[in-house]
C-alpha cells in the first residue's frame, strides 16, 4: 500500500512548504494559524515564527536546521531536536505540506 | 463628557485620519476601566495594533494584557473564518447566492492589516427568495435558529434575517436585508448582489458587498444597530470613510433611493462625536442633514429610551409597499405564531399594541 502524505516521515530530503488553505494573523503576541478545515488555531511565538516564515518557499528539514543554527549560533544537533516537533505539529495540523 | 469617555473613543481612533494625538494609555484605575470597556466592545485589538504601530505607547504590563487579549481576539477570527468558508460552501452547494458581511470582509478590506478588526460571528447575506432555502442549508447540518419568526414566512417577506447556531456554537447571523423595520424594508435587495469584491480567505475568493455598500451597511449597523454603538461600529464607518477609493456621492445616492440619508448621517455624526475627529466634508454634511418626515418618523423607532423591536415593526407600515402585502404585514403582527408567543410570553403582541397607542397618542410610552 503505498504512503500517504501525512505518514511521510519528517526528515531527509522531501521539501516542506506552507500550505495555501491557511488563515492567520499576527500582532506583537506571535502569529495565529489555522488550515481551511483545520479543528483548532496555534499561535506561534519566537523562533516558531521563523519556522513557519522559512517555508514560505519549499525547503528541506535539514536546511532550516542549518539556517536556524547560524542564526541563533546554535549547535545543529540541539535544533534539529528542537524543531523536529515544531514540524510534526505544524505538519498534523495541515499548515505544511510536501511540495510537488 | 467624562474623561474616561473622552479618553476611550480618542484611543479608538488612533490610526484615523483627523485622529486626536494620544502620548500613552492612563495609569491606574483608568487604564482598569478602559481596558474593560475595550474587552467588552471587542476593541482590544485596535488598542493592540496602535501601540504595535507606535501611535501611542504602552507601559510593558499595559502591553502584556493586550497581547493576551489580542492574541484571544485573532484565535477567535481565524476560526470563524474557517467556518465561514464552509458556511459559503455549503451556500454554494444549493445554488445560494452569497454576500459575507462585516468581519472578514470589513477586517480584510478596510482595515490597514485584519489585526485591527475583531469579530466575534459570522454575517452573511443571501437571495430574499433563497432566504428560507439558506436557513434549511444550516439546519440540515446541526443548525438550530436562536429564535421563532413572528409568523412563519414573516421573516422571507419582511423580516431583517435569523441567527443559526452552529454544532460548534459558532453563530450565523444569516440577512436578507440591512436591518429591521422601515429602513431594512426601503432597502432595494437587488441592488446588494448587483457587483461585489472579493476577500481572499485561505486562498478562495469569497464574495462581499462592493466599498460603497459596505459603508452604508456601516453606517446602519452603527446607527440602528445596538442602543449605544459600540466604538468598532463606529471606527468601521471613519475606516471607509478615510479610504481615497471610496465615492461618497455614490454612497449619497444608494441613501436616497432607500430613503435612508438620515441613517448616514445619524452614523456619521456619532462616529466623529464619539472618535473625536477633526471635521471632513462629509461630517460637515452629516451634521446639517435633517432627513424628511417619513425618516425622521422611521428613525425615532431605533433610537430613544422606548425603542423596541415591536416599535420598529410596527414603524415598518409604512415602507410595506402594496394593499396586500400590507395587510399580511399588520396580520402577522397581530396574530403571533403561539410558538414565538409562547417563547416570548406575550410580550412581543403587548408591546405592539403599546407601540400603536403610543403612536395615536392613546398612550405614553415611558
Amino acid at each position: 500500500m503505498a504512503m500517504s502524505d501525512a505518514d511521510r516521515p519528517l526528515g531527509g530530503s522531501g521539501r516542506l512548504v506552507q500550505k495555501l488553505h491557511v488563515l492567520t494573523r499576527r500582532g506583537a503576541f506571535g502569529r495565529v494559524l489555522i488550515a481551511a478545515t483545520g479543528t483548532r488555531p496555534l499561535t506561534l511565538r519566537g523562533t516558531g515564527i521563523d519556522v513557519w516564515d522559512f517555508f514560505e518557499a519549499p525547503h528541506t528539514e535539514p536546511e532550516l536546521v542549518d539556517w536556524l543554527a547560524q542564526r541563533y549560533r546554535v549547535p545543529p544537533a540541539a535544533v534539529a531536536s528542537d524543531v523536529a516537533p515544531v514540524l510534526a505539529k505544524l505538519r498534523d495540523e495541515g499548515l505544511l505540506g510536501w511540495a510537488s | 463628557m467624562g474623561i474616561m469617555t473622552l479618553t476611550f473613543g480618542a484611543v479608538c481612533a488612533q490610526g484615523l485620519p483627523g485622529a486626536p494625538v494620544l502620548d500613552a494609555f492612563p495609569l491606574g484605575i483608568e487604564w482598569g476601566a478602559l481596558f474593560d470597556r475595550a474587552v467588552d466592545e471587542r476593541a482590544v485589538s485596535l488598542l493592540a495594533c496602535a501601540v504595535a504601530e507606535g501611535l501611542i505607547s504602552a507601559t510593558p504590563a499595559q502591553e502584556e494584557q493586550l497581547g493576551v487579549g489580542h492574541e484571544a481576539a485573532m484565535r477567535s477570527c481565524v476560526w470563524l473564518e474557517r467556518w465561514t468558508l464552509d458556511v459559503v460552501g455549503l451556500l454554494a452547494d444549493a445554488a445560494i447566492e452569497v454576500r459575507v458581511l462585516k468581519g472578514p470582509a470589513v477586517a480584510h478590506l478596510d482595515y490597514p492589516d485584519p489585526a485591527w478588526r475583531a469579530f466575534g460571528d459570522i454575517d452573511v447575506l443571501v437571495p430574499s427568495s433563497r432566504y428560507d432555502d439558506a436557513i434549511r442549508v444550516l439546519l440540515a447540518v446541526g443548525g438550530r435558529r436562536r429564535s421563532e419568526e413572528v409568523r412563519p414566512g414573516f421573516d422571507r417577506r419582511f423580516g431583517k434575517g435569523a441567527c443559526v447556531t452552529l454544532l460548534n456554537g459558532v453563530q450565523v447571523d444569516v440577512h436578507r436585508t440591512l436591518a429591521s423595520g422601515p429602513f431594512g424594508l426601503t432597502v432595494e435587495l437587488g441592488e446588494l448582489f448587483r457587483g461585489s469584491e472579493v476577500v481572499t480567505l485561505a486562498d478562495r475568493p469569497v464574495p462581499v458587498l462592493s466599498r460603497e455598500l459596505r459603508l452604508v451597511h456601516a453606517c446602519y449597523h452603527a446607527a440602528l444597530g445596538d442602543a449605544v454603538p459600540r466604538v468598532v461600529a463606529l471606527r468601521d464607518v471613519a475606516q471607509m470613510l478615510g479610504s481615497t477609493e471610496l465615492d461618497f456621492d455614490e454612497v449619497r445616492r444608494i441613501g436616497k433611493r432607500w430613503r435612508a440619508e438620515i441613517v448616514l448621517a445619524r452614523a456619521i455624526s456619532l462616529t466623529w462625536d464619539a472618535l473625536q475627529l477633526a471635521a471632513t466634508p462629509a461630517s460637515e454634511w452629516a451634521t446639517g442633514y435633517s432627513g424628511d418626515r417619513f425618516e425622521r418618523r422611521a428613525l425615532s423607532a431605533y433610537v430613544g429610551a422606548d425603542r423596541s423591536y415591536a416599535r420598529q415593526m410596527l414603524a415598518g407600515l409604512p415602507a410595506v409597499s402594496g394593499l396586500s402585502a400590507k395587510i399580511s404585514y399588520v396580520r402577522s403582527l397581530a396574530f403571533v405564531d403561539p410558538n414565538y408567543a409562547v417563547r416570548h410570553g406575550g410580550g412581543f403582541g403587548r408591546r405592539v399594541r403599546r407601540a400603536w397607542n403610543a403612536r395615536t397618542g392613546r398612550e405614553r410610552v415611558a
